[in-house]
């Protein structure tokens, strides 16, 4: 099922349309939002901000791309834009994470192994630098084939792969460090 | 660590990710959003359009305004105000009456004034200029040429041979070169004896318009003197 076209090409009419999109990608979107801003009150309005964008672009898309990856690509630059204009700082964003961080060490105590290694993966991917992170969700998140990230990101193949490369390199370290540390 | 990666959304979506379910409240606020747009753009469109409606119309009304202003100032100056209109109607009433009251007076219906009429004596256009003649004529070397009804193309015109000077039809005591042809030249016409034919501008009624153009006049008898 091509998720991106399905049940969506006959739909004439622009707000029900939107309503499809939201539905399909909301979630999704509100998540991606976060890896970018790491909150949660900051990836709703990310994610509204998204779908409003989408809807007053509905009649310029030509469906050249899939509904997918505009929507991604408008995702990351409304993400981007969040983080530059918004109250978020670098301190802040720290602090954000080691809340997040706690919350889930008092729930890895009490759950198997497997999700402390869940755990230590998702900060180790959060803590990467926003160019190496965004390339791992949207490649083993987002499950999206190399093309479809050069066609959301604007970068060329091989610096995609040189970035998802470097990135598992820093990620296995991360992890590690998490391994060592807890 | 690839092993890992493969299973990066699940691990995710149970960890830092736990609570990013989009709730139905947040896609309604996307909507409303939407919708308040929508409302204020038609606004802001209806606006644009009453005004654009309005500035047209007044457009158009000075437009039509000013054309009948050009056109009133191009009617001729005889086109008295209504001021100037009571003046002339006072004027004649006041004529009227004072001719009303004059000896001189002859009313068509009134029997004594017609046998005044007709002993009135007859108007003296003078000793030198006889009565003029009742049909259209051009007077050129002393000779009434009589128009034939007739009329000849410009290119058929020969050199001028005389002029018009002064033309009208009503009593004068000076003597005319017509009494129906505008003041102009008399032209002789090729082939034609200017002795016995001319041609001179002017207009006749003919398959009931008017036509313009160079009416034949045909040499009639003296002006007597």
């Amino acid at each position: 099922m091509d998720e991106t076209l399905f049940g969506f090409e006959h739909i004439d009419d622009k707000q029900l349309l939107l309503e499809h999109l939201i539905d399909q990608f909301g979630e999704r979107v509100k998540k991606l939002a976060f890896t970018y801003v790491k909150d949660w009150a900051i990836a709703e309005d990310v994610a509204q901000e998204v779908f409003i964008s989408v809807y007053k672009n509905l009649d310029r898309f030509r469906g050249d791309a899939s509904y997918k990856t505009w929507i991604y690509k408008i995702t990351m630059n409304k993400s981007k834009d969040a983080i530059k204009t918004r109250f978020l700082r670098p301190t802040k964003l720290l602090g954000k994470l080691k809340l997040q961080n706690e919350a889930y060490e008092q729930s890895a105590e009490e759950n198997v192994f497997e999700e402390i290694g869940d755990i230590r993966l998702s900060e180790a991917v959060m803590k990467l630098p926003v160019k190496y992170r965004e390339v791992i969700m949207l490649y083993y998140y987002e499950n999206l084939k190399l093309e479809e990230i050069k066609s959301v990101t604007k970068l060329n193949l091989s610096t995609i792969k040189t970035r998802l490369r470097r990135a598992k390199a820093m990620l296995r370290d991360l992890y590690e460090e998490g391994v060592n540390h807890g | 660590m690839d092993e890992r990666l493969l299973h990066l959304k699940e691990s995710m979506d149970r960890t830092v990710l736990k609570n990013g379910e989009f709730r139905p409240d947040e896609k309604q606020k996307i909507l409303q959003t939407i919708r308040i747009q929508n409302l204020k753009r038609k606004r802001r469109r209806r606006r644009w359009g009453a005004g654009f409606a309005v500035a047209v119309s007044l457009c158009l009304l000075f437009g039509v305004g000013w054309f009948i202003f050009a056109q009133l100032q191009d009617q001729p100056k005889f086109s008295a105000s209504k001021s100037s209109l009571k003046m002339d109607v006072l004027d004649a009433n006041k004529n009227k009456k004072a001719l009303d009251n004059s000896a001189d007076t002859v009313h068509p219906f009134d029997k004594n004034d017609i046998e005044r009429f007709k002993t009135m004596p007859k108007r003296d256009n003078g000793p030198d200029v006889q009565a003029a003649p009742h049909y259209t004529y051009v007077v050129l070397n002393n000779f009434y040429y009589k128009e034939t009804g007739e009329m000849v193309s410009k290119d058929k015109l020969g050199q001028e041979i005389g002029r018009i000077k002064r033309a009208g039809d009503l009593p004068s005591d000076q003597p005319r070169n017509s009494n129906g042809i505008p003041p102009g030249a008399i032209y002789a016409i090729h082939g034609e004896d200017p002795a016995i034919y001319v041609a001179a501008k002017g207009s006749i009624a003919r398959n009931g318009k008017m036509e313009t153009g160079y009416l034949i006049f045909k040499r009639f008898e003296p002006v007597k003197r």
